[in-house]
């Protein structure tokens, strides 16, 4: 049963984040790649903070700022840097941060980590924590399914279908872009903060390379701006390296197949999202 | 002294960046797409050098293999990217790059494993002078990266080969209705690029060890010195590809963080220099429209 709850809990943690990515990538285009930084600057503020002794309220608070505050500034990079320039740029971010995670280590453990992080006593064990985050899961879904239907929603699929015709009708691009990066970032951050609850032990792989072409391939997936697309596509990627383990490889090989499949998934399936399928689709 | 020694290692460093840096000023003019599998493939180039050279003990072979595997990833990076470049869809190429970069390193650790790999077991000559110390890979990678490096200024600024290039880099619809081939262009220019990175590659095992991985971090670091350089610009890039490897390098030398904090600094600096200059330094003054 255990093994049957970690895996819808990473299923629903997966949501969470990944509605953010869907939402910036998938709809709106934005290439933003600096998630991971967010996802792990969540983890880490709350269990340092609550190692010290705050309340844990209080640090999912201070959490949650900071991540807002990292959001801001990439989405202040998105303003001012031109798209391939903001690309790569919040790619490099993702080493800065392992940078630091791995050489404050008074602060943040280094590459021996944080182990013995407790969950709140709410969602103490796997079945709670289950329902905890299926239902913050299905609170974050709700919210992507009624603003796809509203006129940021129809803003946000412009900004990637015809950027000119958005600007011509008064919107501004660069606010959508605004508002969705600090939105994925702090959808990042809840994710990572449900995602160490469930792990119970931080180390700087926490976050890298691997969340970031696990989400990738999911939004790529679900390239249509559709809920119910996003959530088979998640439920398709969390169960996919499932079915590596019937092989019986050692770990280390595992986890790169993982990352190859994932890969090569990006790769093919990437098309979807130049978004000209969905215009030839339609009658113009 | 210290000094001298801290700007002789970041020289040697930086003419690896600038290595990765100037192939990817090449193919940046020739596709408008950061190719981000660059250092993936001077990775694998240099994996294919280390596993000839190991096994046959033959220089000659390890070179042979290398420039297969160079000439094999330049046809997969125009077979890959072409559709998209075609669209004008360069993000997506990006992207897609990205993956197959993460491909070919997962590859190579399926393949090799993990850990680090020595191209050489015995200890490399170090060259002594003025109470400076430069290792024999040090010296051939600061020779063969300036010389590279003129040969590519040479070739884009002086050459008919390197104004065509340009003239793809400003309108490539002009420069394609006045007959240039810009498929074939864009396909020679991934495999200099390719041999290029691929010697990087080779240089960097050679001076440290082989890791999987170690082409991403100095793919986001020539990259960084790109960007801050100006993606117009040369010179920019050979500049910039010092500055962040020498700025870096002097904060942990002369302060007490450790070396691994090299990159987060190296973000810093991009970040403040991005700020001051979007488009980079040596980026000419462009026009709001």
């Amino acid at each position: 049963m255990g093994y049957l709850f970690t895996t819808i809990c990473q299923y629903f943690e997966t949501l969470i984040g990944v509605t953010g990515v869907h939402l910036s990538l998938s709809v709106g285009g934005i290439f933003f790649l600096g998630f991971p930084v967010t996802f792990a600057s969540g983890a880490y503020v709350m269990v340092i903070l609550e190692k010290q002794g705050l309340p844990l309220y209080l640090a999912v608070t201070i959490s949650l700022i900071i991540a807002l505050l990292i959001g801001l500034i990439f989405a202040l990079a998105y303003i001012k840097l031109s798209n391939d320039s903001f690309t790569i740029l919040t790619l490099a971010s993702i080493l800065a941060c392992d940078a630091v995670l791995k050489s404050w280590d008074n602060v943040t453990g280094g590459v021996l980590g944080i182990s013995g992080v407790s969950r709140p006593d709410f969602l103490s064990s796997l079945p709670t924590l289950a329902i905890g985050q299926g239902i913050v899961a299905l609170i974050i879904l709700i919210i992507e399914y009624v603003l796809l239907k509203t006129s940021f929603g129809r803003s946000l699929r412009a900004l990637k279908e015809n950027k000119a015709a958005l600007n011509s009708l008064g919107s501004s691009d660069y606010k959508i872009g605004f508002i969705i990066v600090i939105v994925v970032s702090l959808l990042a951050a809840v994710e990572g903060m449900f995602s160490i609850w469930r792990v119970q032990f931080l180390d700087p792989s926490f976050a890298g390379i691997m969340i970031l072409i696990k989400m990738l391939t999911i939004a790529i997936i679900a390239y249509r701006p559709r809920v119910s697309w996003l959530m088979l596509s998640a439920l398709f990627i969390v169960l996919l390296p499932e079915a590596l383990r019937f092989l019986h490889l050692s770990s280390v090989i595992m986890g790169q197949m993982r990352l190859l499949i994932y890969a090569l998934m990006v790769i093919f399936l990437i098309r979807n999202l130049s978004g000209m399928s969905l215009q030839t689709s339609r009658t113009l | 002294m210290y000094f001298l020694q801290i700007l002789l290692n970041s020289i040697v460093h930086g003419t690896q960046i600038l290595l990765i840096a100037v192939p990817l000023y090449l193919i940046y003019s020739v596709s408008r797409t950061f190719h981000l599998a660059v250092g993936a493939i001077s990775t694998a180039v240099a994996y294919g050098f280390y596993y000839a050279f190991v096994n046959s003990g033959s220089v000659a072979l390890g070179i042979l293999v290398s420039l297969i595997i160079s000439i094999s990833f330049a046809v997969i990076s125009h077979f890959m990217l072409e559709s998209y470049i075609l669209k004008n869809q360069n993000l997506l190429a990006l992207l897609v790059s990205f993956s197959m970069g993460t491909a070919i390193e997962a590859l190579i650790a399926m393949s090799f494993g993990s850990d680090g790999k020595s191209i050489v077991k015995e200890v490399l000559p170090v060259f002594h002078f003025f109470g400076l110390n430069l290792t024999l890979v040090g010296l051939i990678t600061i020779l063969f990266g300036i010389m590279f490096f003129m040969l590519s200024a040479f070739f884009v600024i002086k050459t008919p080969f390197g104004r065509t290039l340009r003239s793809l880099s400003e309108n490539s619809s002009s420069s394609e209705s006045m007959g240039t081939n810009s498929q074939y262009m864009r396909f020679v220019t991934y495999l200099i690029a390719i041999f290029m990175a691929g010697f990087v590659g080779i240089m960097g095992g050679l001076n440290t060890s082989l890791t999987p991985s170690m082409g991403f971090n100095n793919v986001i670091l020539a990259f960084i010195a790109f960007l801050i350089g100006g993606t117009y610009s040369i010179t920019g890039a050979f500049i910039a590809s010092f500055l962040v490897t020498f700025i870096p390098q002097l904060i942990v030398s002369y302060t007490d963080f450790s070396d691994s904090w090299r990159m987060a600094f190296v973000f810093l600096l991009a970040g403040i220099l991005l700020a001051i200059r979007p488009n980079g330094l040596f980026c000419p003054r462009i026009r709001n429209n």
